[in-house]
């Protein structure tokens, strides 16, 4: 030990009690818990040292007291501010705002490679609806109206005779953060034992697959495509992704081995996130393009290529991302099967 | 008091235990309508940003005729609005959760916080799932799902604080008693421990009294005392223990040391 810190007074060292006992210990403990809360990385190298010190000697007092049967009640004050310094002492470090971000660019590539069946079954289902919905559309145009709400009618029509907007990077908020509460949506939805999702999947494929009976049938066909292929394709790959999150989650509730039930949940929702959040990221790009470009008169092929290399970057991204996955409390069964694919 | 399923054990690494009293329904949903009318400033005031904008573009076109006009101010507007509603939709309770250590504002209110399973500081992974799900705990309608989850479950969990693994603990100031009156000036139990004048046993002695100590009841009363006088007298002497108490005394002494 070298010069004694300020303000902690090591007289007796961890097992004796400073001059003030408890009282001051409870006191300077609280303190330290307020500060190192509100402001962690203010806390000065004295306070740092002396946090533990002083949960060590209230945390024996505690003990002590419990042991001379001393009732609860009187204990209460001393439990509170236990609890609090467990909290804080025992925790690990959050990481900065930047550090967080690079990791989840480099965990989400790794996290949707291992939901690989998960993102197929996503993709089957809003198949399945988008089939269907085609079809029942294709064979009766008149039953659209019952498929669609009145405002995705208006915005089918809209193709065949509406006037073109301009094209504003603003309009790029809109549409991501209305894509982005979707995917927020169809992961959380996943609790639901992944009937939520599924339903979601089902449902807006049979309202893309009506959309397009109805600009086919209308003959609206070129103006839609012309919108749709450049951002389309990176959209529906987030929407799948994070849809995929969900079922992972409804799979883990289904089937949750020798965890229990809301364990397995726990688990697949902390394992499943950073698909959740790296969709959100995707459909920022999306929303960008929806908004600036997919309305600009431009030739087809230039909307097509730009869409085409958005939806092989993403792939080429989420296929060869090489990373862990920290802190991921799922015991992977297969390891080198994923890590295989990459 | 608290009843005794209203609270989380936690054991500490200390392996002491500690009671994480859970809040009560009445108290959460408290705090959630006085986040969720926190949440509504925000979100009114771009409303009105909103309104007063379009309402400006309106009085334009009126008075420029239906020429070229600007939409572009009411256009950012709306991107603005729909922004904030998002971040506020989605962050909120999570900016506070990081910022206050788990307590947004009507859970400070209502001196309520959110931890982590175990006790632990919430960190972002369990605060962002324990939000985002909140939108399940909403279905169908007023918090259905989440309400039938905190009383199904054992610790009071809506389904975001089953995904988030995380519980909203009760952190109320207690009245001050006289915490001096707790302990003894001294730790009792120390005062007279291993640090006092006694010499601690070597190891060879530690085990043979282990072995002796493991074998006592099992020996005939004979050979038992026969034993017991060899060891006591040998160790009474080494370890200044008076010689003149019974055999089994001595030892039983030794073998607290």
């Amino acid at each position: 030990m070298t010069a004694p810190p300020p303000r902690g007074p090591e007289a007796g060292g961890v097992a004796g009690r400073a001059p003030g006992g408890l009282a001051a210990d409870v006191q300077r403990l609280e303190s330290l818990i307020d500060q190192a809360r509100h402001h962690p990385r203010r806390l000065a190298r004295a306070d740092l040292r002396d946090l533990p010190v002083m949960y060590r000697r209230v945390i024996a007092a505690l003990a002590e007291a419990r042991a001379r049967g001393v009732p609860i009640a009187q204990l209460a004050r001393l439990e509170r501010v236990l609890i609090a310094a467990h909290g804080l002492l025992y925790a690990p470090e959050p990481p900065r705002l930047g550090r967080a971000f690079v990791a989840l660019l480099r965990e989400f590539p790794v996290v949707v490679r291992r939901s690989w069946r998960a993102l197929a079954l996503a993709v089957a289902l809003c198949a399945l609806g988008g089939g269907w919905g085609y079809s029942v559309v294709r064979s009766d145009p008149g039953r659209a109206a019952a498929l669609l709400s009145p405002e995705l009618l208006d915005n089918a029509h809209h193709f065949k005779s509406g006037a073109a907007r301009e094209g504003d990077p603003l309009y790029g908020a809109f549409y991501f953060t209305n894509n982005a509460t979707v995917a927020f949506s169809v992961y959380a939805l996943g609790a639901t034992f992944g009937l939520g999702t599924v339903l979601v999947l089902l449902y807006n494929g049979v309202m893309l697959g009506a959309t397009l009976a109805i600009v086919l049938s209308l003959g609206a066909s070129a103006r839609f495509f012309s919108f749709v292929v450049a951002h389309g394709e990176l959209e529906m790959l987030a929407v799948f992704i994070a849809a995929a999150a969900g079922l992972e989650m409804g799979w883990a509730l289904l089937r949750p081995g020798w965890k229990r039930r809301s364990d397995a949940l726990r688990d697949a929702a902390h394992a499943t996130l950073p698909m959740a959040l790296g969709a959100s990221l995707l459909l920022a790009v999306a929303g960008l393009v929806e908004g600036w470009i997919s309305p600009m008169p431009l030739p087809f092929s230039t909307k097509a290529t730009l869409g085409a290399s958005l939806l092989a970057g993403a792939l080429v991204y989420l296929g060869r991302g090489r990373g862990r996955a920290p802190g991921d409390p799922v015991p992977s069964p297969s390891p080198r099967q994923s890590a295989g694919e990459g | 008091m608290d009843r005794l399923d209203d609270v989380a054990t936690v054991e500490t690494p200390e392996q002491i235990e500690l009671a994480l009293p859970l809040a009560g329904v009445g108290s959460r949903a408290l705090a959630f309508i006085l986040d969720f009318l926190i949440q509504l400033i925000p979100i009114s005031i771009a409303m009105v940003v909103v309104v007063v904008t379009n309402s400006i573009t309106l009085i334009n076109k009126t008075e420029k005729g239906d020429v070229v006009q600007d939409v572009r101010p009411s256009v950012m507007a709306a991107a603005v609005f729909s922004v904030i509603v998002f971040v506020t939709n989605f962050l909120y309770f999570t900016f506070f959760d990081l910022v206050s250590g788990g307590q947004s504002p009507g859970k400070r209110a209502l001196k309520l916080r959110v931890v982590r399973d175990g006790g632990l500081a919430v960190d972002a992974r369990s605060s962002l799932i324990r939000n985002l799900v909140r939108t399940v705990d909403m279905l169908p309608g007023f918090y259905v799902l989440g309400l039938i989850s905190i009383f199904v479950s054992r610790e009071h969990k809506r389904i975001g604080d089953l995904a988030g693994g995380t519980l909203v603990i009760r952190d109320r100031a207690e009245a001050v008693g006289d915490l001096s009156a707790l302990v003894s000036p001294r730790p009792a139990l120390l005062a007279q421990g291993p640090a006092g004048s006694a010499p601690a046993l070597s190891g060879p002695d530690r085990a043979l009294l282990h072995d002796y100590l493991e074998r006592r009841d099992k020996l005939p009363e004979e050979a038992r005392h026969r034993v017991a006088r060899q060891i006591a007298d040998t160790l009474a002497a080494r370890y200044g223990v008076d010689a003149q108490l019974p055999p089994d005394a001595i030892i039983d002494q030794l073998a607290r040391r």
